[in-house]
């Protein structure tokens, strides 16, 4: 199914950035040149062929790893996205864990106390983290944090202005900097790390934590669960042996999904934190009406949501010993 | 025990997150010398190759890493220094020379300019970039045939003679211009394809030292450059495309300037003690253009009659919040030759309806504006304007479009009426009428035509006498401003923000920031 599913997205990618009625060629060669240079540029660009020819050109390109050329950076895409994907992976797992970290324990207490106020204050979470537009919520917390507050330092990339980015180990500015000793360095960044990622996890805690409290509370209704008490066992192992690792299975399904979610979010949130990753560089690509690196996007997105998902149905597996897939 | 646990879990997540973020300290106040220069601009830059980039932020990071032959001169206005299009100064040309009908100008270039990777800039890189680039697609070809630039030729290394076709008023102008930045021949001449998008090699005061076209450029200065060395060692672009999130960050020091705010976050800062507003009247305008291969566009009662029934002062005072100024000619305020003859028009209903009447549609009629949505100010003019027209029985039907797509119908002359910005290149009248209202030009989207207008048009670019040109484009002006190709909206205001600690800001009417001049 995954090919499938990669080549539909492609193909949808492709056609919509190019039905917009925008000219690339027009963006290259500037709004005074000639309809003659406008022309030539189309020509160079291929942007003459018909779409399924300019298509398969493409696909063939990319079967022998080249992407093409970002019109604006004039690198090859996969050299100017492999350097801003570290950047996007960190702010990605920053959220991850938040998320976790945040979802899990509310999702539980919710579940164990059902209408109480912790209950509604996580209703509340919740109803906040999904009902929020993301660029819309990076202002808010810019405004509420940054400029009011001055709790976290200005929301203008990974590292403070005046710090060197320390020599790259994993790519991972954090763990590089962590890894190097470099502790301003792994302040600064740190705390430049926050605000973007607490911004994207939001509706990621708010999916998981609602997940796992409904799947918590439909687990504990069940028999074993008495028969579990009954037997003496303790609170911790009911709950956290018994009840949460059944009522993980829906949660990690769902948590799959989200990272896909996540990957899209970040194109949002990067923009609005002036964060060095593939968001900001494909937000900044879609301005240009550069094709080649919201095509290549589209694509590895598409890749990595299939990748994800196969991912979690593994993981599904060795959750529950009940799922098989063969 | 376990709810204990839970609880205890989530308070001790809320105390980290506290301690994380309250051991952040607040923004910087202060800037020591040793601490670069952060401006935050609206946009990154689509390229950095010196004969394509026409865009604000492009256009500045060419103009402080390269040098062009001259550049333009500054001038005292009232207590402030302002850079003025008209007059120039030397920059790699310590000087230059004319012959009597200002055809040949040569061009003797300082033996102590270098690139800041210690070449030597000769004529030689000189007549290199102005050949190559006249017969390259681009602006300097486009901009050396408006020149009238013929030909380059180095007399020795350091003097370059420049032939042109006939004496242009625009020459002088043009070639201070970031398109004819001198290029190193030697590494230009290796360089193929779309490296320059992204690379720069000037030797002007600062070098690019990293970019980043989504998030960031960083300059530091130029180690070879010839001139006096500028007071920020480093200098960081951040590209912030949200406007709020580019005055929050002023407004607390995040950065030290900031550019393209909205009039509402100026109206604000301009309360804070914090932070300067240096405001000035730009030459860029705005105005509502009618295609007039459309009917009843074609009608010039009709383009008159809506010229009554633009509410200007709201325009003006309630959408732009007085960051723009009105218009009196569809050449701004500040150009050359700039005249108001002709112009009538205010806010009248009655005699638009009269015109209205007199062309024919009394009751009205309907047509389609394209508005490019980017533009959140020309969002609220067409509301109003749409408003307005109403009142005359007019129907004006809004399409929004992407700015990608506004651009591709604009250059297509295929929109009935649209809301337009332009800036001219050159600051020259005949440049500005030409581009915008010359029959057949490209950028002519509203598809005006007239042969006398064309004539005169004609005539003043190839007179050699300043005062006769003046009668002509002053001339034209009259008619256009009684035929009303377009509804002159407003000029817009330029404002560039700084926080306490940074001064030395100059304006200069291409307003492309100068970062050697901040201080």
């Amino acid at each position: 199914m995954m090919v499938p599913v990669i080549l539909g997205v492609f193909v949808v990618a492709f056609l919509l950035a190019r039905v917009i009625p925008a000219n690339p060629a027009l963006m290259v060669v500037g709004l005074q040149s000639t309809a003659a240079e406008v022309h030539a540029e189309e020509l160079a660009l291929g942007l003459n062929l018909p779409l399924w020819l300019q298509m398969w050109h493409f696909l063939l390109a990319a079967l022998h790893g080249n992407f093409g050329l970002s019109i604006v950076t004039g690198q090859p895409v996969l050299t100017d996205l492999a350097q801003r994907f570290p950047a996007t992976v960190e702010l990605t797992v920053a959220s991850v864990v938040i998320a976790v970290a945040v979802a899990l324990p509310l999702g539980i207490l919710s579940a164990l106390y059902k209408d109480s106020w912790i209950d509604w204050l996580a209703h509340v979470i919740s109803l906040t983290g999904v009902s929020m537009p993301l660029f819309w919520l990076g202002l808010l917390l810019i405004m509420v944090f940054y400029s009011a507050l001055h709790l976290v330092p200005a929301p203008l990339g990974d590292l403070g202005v005046l710090y060197a980015q320390p020599p790259p180990i994993t790519h991972i500015l954090v763990l590089d900097a962590l890894l190097e000793g470099r502790w301003a360095v792994f302040w600064s960044s740190l705390r430049h790390l926050i605000l973007p990622a607490l911004a994207l996890s939001t509706g990621t805690i708010s999916v998981l934590m609602r997940m796992l409290r409904a799947s918590m509370l439909d687990v504990l209704r069940h028999d074993y669960i008495r028969t579990a008490r009954a037997k003496g066992a303790s609170a911790w192992h009911v709950y956290m042996v018994h009840t949460l690792r059944n009522a993980l299975v829906p949660v990690v399904t769902i948590f799959g999904l989200q990272l896909g979610y996540l990957l899209g979010g970040a194109v949002l949130v990067e923009t609005v934190f002036n964060w060095p990753g593939v968001g900001s560089y494909v937000t900044s690509a879609i301005l240009a009406s550069d094709y080649a690196p919201v095509e290549v996007f589209a694509l590895l997105s598409a890749v990595l949501y299939s990748v994800i998902n196969l991912c979690v149905d593994v993981v599904n597996a060795a959750i529950d010993p009940r799922i098989t897939y063969f | 025990m376990l709810k204990k646990a839970l609880r205890g879990t989530v308070g001790s997540l809320a105390a980290v997150a506290a301690l994380l973020l309250g051991s952040v300290s607040a923004p910087a106040a202060t800037q020591a010398a040793s601490t670069p220069l952060v401006i935050a601009y609206p946009g990154s830059p689509r390229t950095l190759d010196t004969w394509l980039a026409y865009d604000l932020t492009s256009d500045a990071m060419i103009l402080n890493v390269y040098d062009q032959l001259i550049t333009y001169a500054q001038v005292k206005v009232g207590k402030q220094t302002q850079g003025t299009l008209n007059a120039y100064a030397p920059m790699l040309a310590t000087h230059w020379t004319s012959n009597a009908d200002h055809t040949v100008y040569t061009f003797y270039l300082r033996h102590n300019a270098k690139f800041s990777n210690g070449d030597p800039v000769t004529a030689a890189d000189v007549v290199w970039t102005y050949q190559k680039g006249m017969k390259a697609t681009g602006n300097l070809s486009f901009l050396a045939t408006e020149g009238a630039i013929k030909s380059v030729a180095a007399v020795n290394p350091y003097e370059v003679k420049i032939t042109l076709s006939h004496p242009d008023s625009m020459f002088l102008s043009i070639i201070a211009m970031y398109p004819f930045s001198i290029l190193d021949a030697k590494v230009a001449a290796k360089a193929s394809g779309t490296y320059w998008n992204s690379h720069e090699l000037g030797s002007g005061p600062y070098e690019l030292q990293s970019l980043d076209p989504a998030s960031q450029a960083v300059f530091v200065r130029n180690p070879h450059y010839w001139g006096p060395k500028p007071h920020y060692a480093k200098v960081i672009l951040k590209f912030i495309t949200d406007a709020s999130v580019r005055q929050q960050l002023v407004e607390s020091g995040g950065v030290q300037v900031a550019l393209a705010l909205s009039p509402l976050a100026l109206q604000t800062l301009a309360r804070s003690p914090l932070v300067t507003e240096h405001t000035n009247l730009s030459e860029d305008i705005v105005f509502f253009g009618m295609n007039e291969q459309d009917p009843p566009f074609n009608n010039e009662l009709v383009r008159q009659a809506l010229s009554y029934a633009v509410p200007y002062s709201t325009l003006i005072h309630q959408v732009e919040l007085n960051q723009a100024s009105a218009m009196d000619s569809s050449v701004p305020i500040g150009m050359p030759d700039h005249t108001g003859a002709g112009w009538n028009y205010s806010y009248n209903l009655t005699k638009a309806k009269a015109l209205l009447a007199q062309a024919g549609h009394a009751k009205g009629f309907t047509f389609t504006f394209t508005l490019d949505a980017s533009q959140p100010d020309w969002v609220q003019d067409a509301t109003l304007l749409q408003a307005s027209f109403a009142k005359l029985g007019v129907t004006m039907k809004i399409a929004q479009v992407s700015d990608s797509e506004y651009q591709t119908l604009l250059n297509a002359h295929k929109m009935q009426a649209y809301i337009e910005q332009w800036d001219s290149f050159v600051n020259d009248p005949g440049y500005h009428l030409g581009f915008l209202l010359a029959g057949g030009m490209a950028t002519n989207a509203a598809n005006y035509s007239n042969p006398t207008v064309n004539k005169l048009l004609t005539q003043a670019e190839f007179d050699p006498n300043t005062a006769q040109r003046t009668r002509l484009y002053q001339r034209i002006q009259t008619i256009i401003n009684q035929q009303a190709p377009f509804l002159d909206l407003y000029q817009y205001k330029w404002t560039v923000v700084t926080y306490q600690g940074v001064s030395g800001y100059v304006f200069y009417p291409d307003q492309l920031l100068r970062f050697w001049a901040f201080k």
